[in-house]
């Protein structure tokens, strides 16, 4: 000590700088930016959102409008993905089918997770009987291959765009609702969860201001990788009929009108297809880098 | 002093031991078996013992974050060991915890205005900007400044945390604060700071301990009496004086000689107990202590004894003094 002072109280407080708080979302944005793929992956998906909802003010043709003169034309710089059995430009409606895509999936994976969320937090926290219902039936959902079970609902419901939207909602809740109750299981025995029920919190209180936001990492990373195979489901769906109909420009309903030119001209199925492989592979990047970005025990 | 503020009689928890998948559980371990003890308003009272004596379950049950098997916890005049989960969380108010481990107490996704507003929150005390105003208020209780109010826990020293479990403990004004192991997570420069604190916050704000410790210095520097619990039981409870200048139970004195002198050329006889703690699913018969004591005498082997006044204010559960 140079003037020869106690320590006292204080000392030990005075130290910290001001300025510059490490919110938990600021620390997140430092890992995140790091990884390099996820940055691609995330840029892509980025872009992926602007052209769905700019789609239809840059595509170069219409998406629906047959143009007879110039049916099943090799890809050329005057279409850049060539024409399809309609002589519709198919980069126009990989552009325009771009935003059916992401709305499929978007909206699935949300109506999914929202549900399958407050499953496994009631699940989770209150456990007992609820936990066994809940879990169980999250067995029988899960005992369903994903796409029969999907096939299953739409034959109950009827094909179309709206229903393959719930029939991907309804495979993806019991794995939001596993994921969710075992996040909240280890949470729920944490001090600071204890330290919130001695102060007297209510229990809506507790699942929703202190077990919600430790799961909030894991349902996000889900989430984004769920995108993806949501996608591709919703593209099967569409594939085998299912899902939104012709003309529609859906990159599964697409792959399944060009197969019967996959000799003659691939560039039909190849490139919806790559739309297809690239956005999926985007969202799991993306999912793999916010897991280690999110991951509190991965330090830099 | 004189007016009692808490009494637990008789205070039991027991927990199920899971044998297997289809067998029906049989037996128990006794974390607790049957504690009294009373605190004074204003007062401190330690608890200290071995790890595993149910020393923290006791603490627990006190604050109603477990609910005993049996047994009567009197606050106030009322029995809150009755009260249905809508009165407790009201009656919570009147009494706060502070945790041991200061890094895990801390919800790490709330900044420490959250955290210390909460309670106030919870019990709908004060206005929006009454709180803005309170949380300054006790940051500066507890020698932390107003600045600290938008950082999250993770940015703090151990000893920073505890003082911010403190302030989170003190806001909604409780009458009984029961600190379990408050200090053991900390460096030891830092434990007199928090220590003193807490003696400090007691003397302004009339505050009544609970002081969960295995540390017998800290306890003997915070108490105004102490019990000394050993499986599941106290086997003595008396006033600091008593209790540190003339332990009268074999355990405790062992205890005793095993707190060490910071004089090397004092002689002293330590007491070393053979053998470990028993496990409190199968305590041993009689007075529980009776395998490791050194004044073991027959009756011991078979009788429990009894919690019992040997001196005025000087109580001890042993066959030695009947």
């Amino acid at each position: 000590m140079e003037n020869g002072t106690v320590i006292t109280q204080s000392d030990e407080l005075i130290q910290s700088k001001p300025e510059k708080v490490k919110t938990p979302l600021s620390e997140f944005w430092r890992k995140f930016k790091k990884q390099k793929m996820a940055m691609v992956a995330a840029t892509f998906v980025l872009l992926l959102i602007i052209v769905a909802l700019i789609g239809p003010f840059i595509a170069p043709y219409s998406a629906t409008e047959p143009d007879y003169d110039n049916i099943l034309s090799p890809p050329s710089l005057e279409h850049l993905a060539g024409t399809d059995a309609f002589g519709r430009d198919i980069f126009s409606r990989i552009i325009e089918g771009t935003s059916i895509s992401l709305y499929v999936g978007l909206t699935s994976v949300f109506i999914g997770a929202v549900i399958g969320t407050v499953l496994g937090l009631l699940s989770g926290y209150y456990g007992g009987r609820l936990d066994s219902i809940i879990m169980r039936i999250c067995d029988v959902l899960f005992a369903f291959p994903g796409i029969l079970l999907a096939i299953g609902i739409i034959a109950i419901l009827g094909p179309g765009l709206e229903n393959v939207i719930i029939a991907v909602a309804v495979f993806g809740i019991p794995t939001f609702a596993r994921i969710v109750r075992s996040s909240t299981l280890s949470i729920k025995e944490s001090v600071y969860v204890e330290s919130a029920i001695s102060i007297g919190a209510p229990a809506r209180r507790i699942i929703w201001k202190h077990i919600f936001p430790g799961t909030l990492s894991s349902i996000i990373v889900y989430f984004t990788m769920r995108i993806g195979t949501s996608i591709l489901t919703a593209a099967s769906l569409s594939f085998l009929g299912l899902g939104a109909q012709p003309p529609s420009p859906e990159w599964g309903a697409m792959l399944s009108s060009g197969r019967d030119f996959l000799n003659s001209a691939p560039h039909v199925t190849f490139f919806p297809g790559l739309a297809i492989f690239l956005t999926v592979l985007a969202f799991n990047l993306l999912g793999d880098g916010l897991r280690d970005a999110l991951d509190p025990k991965m330090k830099d | 002093m004189g007016e009692l503020l808490i009494e637990a009689k008789g205070l039991k928890k027991y927990f199920p031991v899971q044998k297997g998948l289809f067998s029906k559980n049989n037996s128990f371990v006794r974390a607790v078996d049957g504690i009294s003890l009373a605190i004074k308003k204003g007062e401190t009272l330690g608890l200290v013992g071995e790890s595993g004596c149910g020393k923290s379950t006791t603490g627990r049950m006190i604050m109603r974050l477990l609910a005993p098997t049996d047994g009567e916890i009197w606050f106030n005049g009322k029995d809150i060991s009755k009260l249905n989960n809508k009165q407790l969380r009201e009656t919570r108010k009147e009494f706060q915890m502070i945790f041991q481990d200061p890094y895990a107490s801390l919800n790490p996704r709330m900044t420490i205005r959250e955290l210390i507003s909460e309670p106030l929150i919870v019990h709908k005390m004060l206005t929006k900007k009454e709180r803005e105003k309170r949380v300054h208020e006790l940051l500066e209780y507890v020698g932390l400044t107003s600045y600290h109010a938008n950082r999250y826990a993770h940015e703090f020293s151990g000893g920073q945390r505890q003082r911010i479990g403190i302030a989170r403990a003190l806001a909604v004004n409780p009458k009984l604060i029961v600190a379990d192991e408050p200090v053991s997570a900390l460096d030891v420069s830092i434990q007199s700071q928090v220590l003193n604190l807490m003696q400090d916050l007691q003397k302004e704000f009339g505050l009544t301990y609970l002081f969960i410790s295995h540390d017998l210095s800290v306890v003997e520097h915070i108490s105004d009496r102490v019990g000394v619990m050993y499986l599941g039981k106290i086997v003595e409870i008396t006033d600091k004086e008593s209790l540190y200048g003339n332990p009268l139970h074999p355990y405790t004195k062992a205890l005793m000689s095993a707190v060490p002198v910071a004089d090397p050329r004092m002689k002293r006889e330590r007491i070393i107990l053979q053998g470990d703690i028993p496990s409190p699913s199968n305590p041993p018969s009689g007075c529980t202590f009776h395998p490791r004591c050194q004044s073991c005498m027959e009756i011991c082997k078979t009788v429990v004894p009894e919690l019992k006044e040997v001196e005025p204010g000087h109580f001890t559960a042993c066959h030695l003094y009947d």
